[in-house]
C-alpha cells in the first residue's frame, strides 16, 4: 500500500496554475457540413411537401390543411436556421493529453475526453459525406452514449490524420 | 495448477429439468391467454384440445431440452487462455471468452434450481458486444471450482498486463497464500430487518406497481371479452349512495388510504422477495453478496470494478440506522442494460457503510468546500413543474369546463407547494471537489450521496444553454463506465475544478476497471 500513498501525497497542486480547458482555440470544421445538413433538410421538406400536395389534391379543402402547411414551413425554416447557426459552434482541439469537442447552438456542449480513456476511434462516411468529400470522426469511450463523440465535417485526410494522431497517443499511453 | 475443466463437458444430468422448466415456462407465457381461456370457458371439447396441445408442447420441449443438454458443452482452454462454450440444437454456436475479458463470475438460483440443488453460473464479460454467458445447472462443487478457477485466471491475466495495479497483486498473493479467504466482517438481514426496511421504504413504487398490475389485468380481461360486471356494479353502487360532494370526498379519501396501505404491503413484499436472506461478507480481496427469494444471486464486488457509489437514506431510516448503498459497476454501456450493473445493498448500519467505503476506496474520507448551484435552479425547477399544469389547462381553457373559483386556489396551492419543495431541494443539493473524489449530495426526503473517484472518470461534458450565457452558468455532466453524474447551474469559477479532474485522470496510471 505504501507505494500508492507516496504516489499521491507528494503532489501539491495549485488549481489556478493547471492548464485551463477553457483557454483553448477551437479548430473549425468544413463548411460542407452545413451544405450536408441543408441537403438533408431539403430532402425531408420535399418529401413532406409532396405528401401535403397529394392530400391537398384529394381531400376537400379544409382550414386544418393550411395550418399543417404553415407548421411544416415553420419547422423547416427553423431547421435551416438551426443548421446555419450550428455551423459556427462546431469546434475541436487536441491538447497534449486530451481532446476537446464543442457543439450545439441553443445548448452549447463541450466534452473533454482524456486520451487514456478513449477505447477506440473510427471514421465513417455516409452517402452525403462521400458526395461532398467530408468524413465524420467517431471517438468511443467506456462512459456510454453521453461520453462518445462524433466530429462531423472533417476533410478526409484531416480525419485520417486526426485518427492516427489519437491512435498514436493511445498506444503511447498504453506502453508508458 | 491442475487442469480442471480442460476437456469439454456437460452440465449436471438433472440440469435437463432446469432447461425443460425454463423452456416450457417460456412457451406457457406466450400462450397465457389460451390458458386463461381454459379456466374460464365451459366448452368441454375445446378444453380437451387445449390440454392435449399443452401435452404435445410439453413433450416437444422435453425432447428439445434433452438435445440442448447434450449439445451444451464448456471447457477451459488453457493454451488459448479462454473459456469456450458451445451450444445450440439446430446450429452450433461457439462462444470464446478470453480470460482477461472476464469481469465477474457469479451464481444465480431460481426456485427450480434450488429444489434440485444445482447452481447457475453466470460469467460477466467486459466489452459492449458480448452479453453475459450462463451455464444453467452445475453441482455445488463444480460450480465453486469453476468460479474460483475462472476468477483466478482472470486475475492472473490482469496482473500480467497491469503490473502497477496494487489491488490485483495483493489479490493474487492472498489467493495463492491461502485458498480460504478470511472473513473480515459480515452483514446479514433477518426477517425483522426486512420488515423494518419494507415499512420505511418508498411506497410510491408499491403504489405504482398496483396501478401497473390492475392495468394489465383489465387489459387482459378486455381482450378476452370476459364480461366484468363488478366494475359497473360498484360504479353504480357508488353513484347511488355517495352522490353528494361530502360523499365523494369521503370515498376519495378512503380510496387514497386504501391505496396507500396496499402500497406499503406491496413494497414490503417486494423487499422480502428481493433481499431475502441478504448476506454481505467482506474478505480480504472482495465483498461477497448473496440475496433473493425467487432467484438467489451471488456476486462478488471488487473495488476496481466499482465506478460510482450511491448512499441513500430517509429521515425515518436514519433514525433506525438503516442506510442503503448502491454500487454501479462498469456495465455493457447500453441504457437498457444499465440496471444490470447496479447492485443495491439495503439496511446497512452507519458503521458498516463506513467499512464498505474504506474497503472500496482505501483512504480516509475527504471533505472540501461545498459548492452550490445558482439560485436560478429553484426558478427553473418550479417552471418545469408547471408544464404539466399548463398542458392540463389547454382543454380547460378551450372548452371552459370549470369555474375559475375552483381552479385558481388549486393552482395556487400547487405552485406554493412546488416552490416550497424546490426551495428545500435547492437547500439540499451540493457538490464537493476533493483531492480524490467528486461528491454530490441531494434530496429532500430520500437523501442521496453520490461518490465518484476521480480516476474512474471517462470524460466530462460542460453544457451551456444560450440563455445562461450572460450569467456564465454551466451544467456539468461527469461520465463514468457505470453511469453519469450531473450537476446543474454552476458558475464559471467552478470549472477550474475540472482542470484538476483532468489532471487527475491524465496522470493516473491505475486501471479504472
Amino acid at each position: 500500500m505504501d507505494s500508492v500513498e507516496s504516489q499521491f501525497t507528494n503532489q501539491q497542486i495549485n488549481i489556478d496554475l493547471l492548464p485551463d480547458h477553457q483557454a483553448v482555440d477551437f479548430e473549425t470544421i468544413s463548411k460542407k457540413k452545413q451544405t450536408k445538413s441543408f441537403y438533408q433538410i431539403t430532402i425531408g421538406l420535399v418529401i413532406l411537401l409532396a405528401g401535403w400536395a397529394v392530400l391537398f389534391y384529394f381531400l376537400p379543402t379544409h382550414w386544418s390543411l393550411y395550418l399543417a402547411l404553415g407548421i411544416l414551413l415553420l419547422v423547416f425554416g427553423f431547421a435551416y436556421l438551426n443548421a446555419s447557426l450550428l455551423q459556427k459552434k462546431y469546434g475541436y482541439t487536441l491538447r497534449e493529453k486530451d481532446l476537446i469537442y464543442r457543439r450545439g447552438y441553443l445548448i452549447t456542449k463541450t466534452t473533454v475526453i482524456p486520451f487514456n480513456r478513449i477505447q477506440h476511434v473510427s471514421i465513417s462516411r455516409g452517402v452525403f459525406d462521400k458526395a461532398l468529400g467530408i468524413s465524420t470522426l467517431k471517438i468511443f469511450t467506456a462512459g456510454g452514449q453521453g461520453s462518445d463523440v462524433s466530429i462531423p465535417g472533417l476533410l478526409p485526410n484531416l480525419a485520417v490524420n486526426l485518427k492516427e494522431a489519437v491512435a498514436k497517443k493511445l498506444t503511447v499511453e498504453e506502453y508508458e | 495448477m491442475n487442469k480442471a475443466f480442460a476437456k469439454p463437458q456437460l452440465q449436471s444430468k438433472i440440469g435437463i429439468l432446469v432447461i425443460f422448466t425454463s423452456s416450457f415456462y417460456k412457451v406457457l407465457k406466450a400462450v397465457l391467454i389460451s390458458f386463461a381461456y381454459l379456466l374460464f370457458s365451459s366448452n368441454a371439447k375445446a378444453k380437451l384440445y387445449i390440454l392435449l396441445g399443452f401435452g404435445v408442447v410439453g413433450l416437444l420441449s422435453l425432447i428439445y431440452s434433452f438435445f440442448y443438454y447434450k449439445k451444451f458443452k464448456f471447457h477451459i482452454d488453457y493454451e488459448q487462455k479462454e473459456f469456450v462454450l458451445q451450444k445450440g440444437v439446430f446450429s452450433t454456436e461457439f462462444i470464446n471468452i478470453p480470460f482477461d475479458k472476464i469481469q465477474q463470475v457469479y451464481f444465480k438460483r431460481s426456485i427450480v434450481q434450488r429444489i434440485i440443488n444445482v447452481y447457475e453460473v453466470a460469467i460477466d464479460t467486459a466489452g459492449s458486444s458480448q452479453k453475459e454467458v450462463t451455464i444453467k445447472a452445475l453441482s455445488k462443487e463444480k460450480a465453486d471450482a469453476l468460479r474460483s478457477i475462472l476468477m483466478d485466471l482472470a486475475a492472473e491475466e490482469n496482473t500480467d498486463e497491469i503490473e502497477k495495479d496494487v489491488e490485483v497483486e495483493n489479490d493474487t498473493i492472498h489467493t495463492s497464500k491461502s485458498k480460504k479467504k478470511s472473513v473480515e466482517w459480515k452483514h446479514q438481514l433477518g426477517i425483522f430487518d426486512l420488515l423494518k426496511l419494507g415499512l420505511t421504504s418508498n411506497y410510491l413504487r408499491g403504489i405504482w406497481l398496483i396501478f401497473l398490475f390492475f392495468g394489465t389485468i383489465m387489459n387482459e380481461l378486455n381482450q378476452l371479452k370476459i364480461e366484468n360486471t363488478y366494475v359497473e356494479d360498484s360504479a353504480n353502487y357508488l353513484a347511488e349512495n355517495f352522490s353528494d360532494s361530502s360523499g365523494i370526498i369521503l370515498v376519495a379519501f378512503a380510496a387514497l388510504i386504501f391505496t396507500f396501505l396496499v402500497g406499503i404491503v406491496i413494497s414490503t413484499i417486494e423487499i422480502f422477495i428481493k433481499y431475502f436472506n441478504l448476506t454481505l461478507t467482506q474478505t480480504t480481496s472482495s465483498l461477497d453478496l448473496e440475496m433473493g427469494l425467487k432467484t438467489n444471486t451471488r456476486t462478488s464486488l471488487k473495488p476496481r470494478r466499482v465506478q460510482l457509489l450511491r448512499l441513500s437514506t430517509n429521515p425515518i431510516q436514519k433514525r433506525l440506522d438503516l442506510y442503503e448503498a448502491e454500487v454501479s459497476l462498469a456495465s455493457s454501456a447500453d441504457n437498457i442494460q444499465a440496471q444490470k450493473g447496479k447492485i443495491k445493498i439495503p439496511g446497512l448500519a452507519k458503521e458498516k457503510l463506513q467499512k464498505i467505503k474504506t474497503f472500496l476506496y482505501n483512504r480516509a474520507e475527504e471533505t472540501s468546500e461545498t459548492i452550490k448551484p445558482h439560485r436560478l435552479l429553484i426558478f427553473r425547477r418550479v417552471m418545469l413543474s408547471l408544464i404539466p399544469v399548463v398542458i392540463a389547462f389547454i382543454p380547460v381553457i378551450i372548452f371552459s369546463w370549470y369555474e375559475w373559483q375552483i381552479i385558481a386556489p388549486m393552482v395556487l396551492i400547487y405552485v406554493a407547494l412546488s416552490v416550497f419543495l424546490n426551495k428545500k431541494y435547492y437547500d439540499s443539493i451540493v457538490i464537493e471537489f476533493t483531492e480524490n473524489f467528486i461528491i454530490k449530495k441531494q434530496g429532500i426526503w430520500n437523501q442521496e450521496t453520490e461518490i465518484l473517484e476521480l480516476y474512474k472518470l471517462q470524460s466530462v461534458t460542460v453544457k451551456q444553454p444560450l440563455w445562461f450565457k450572460k450569467r456564465k452558468l454551466y451544467n456539468l455532466e461527469f461520465h463514468t463506465a457505470g453511469g453519469d453524474l450531473s450537476f446543474p447551474l454552476v458558475h464559471e469559477e467552478v470549472l477550474k475544478n475540472l482542470n484538476y479532474s483532468f489532471y487527475k485522470i491524465e496522470t493516473s496510471t491505475k486501471a479504472w476497471m
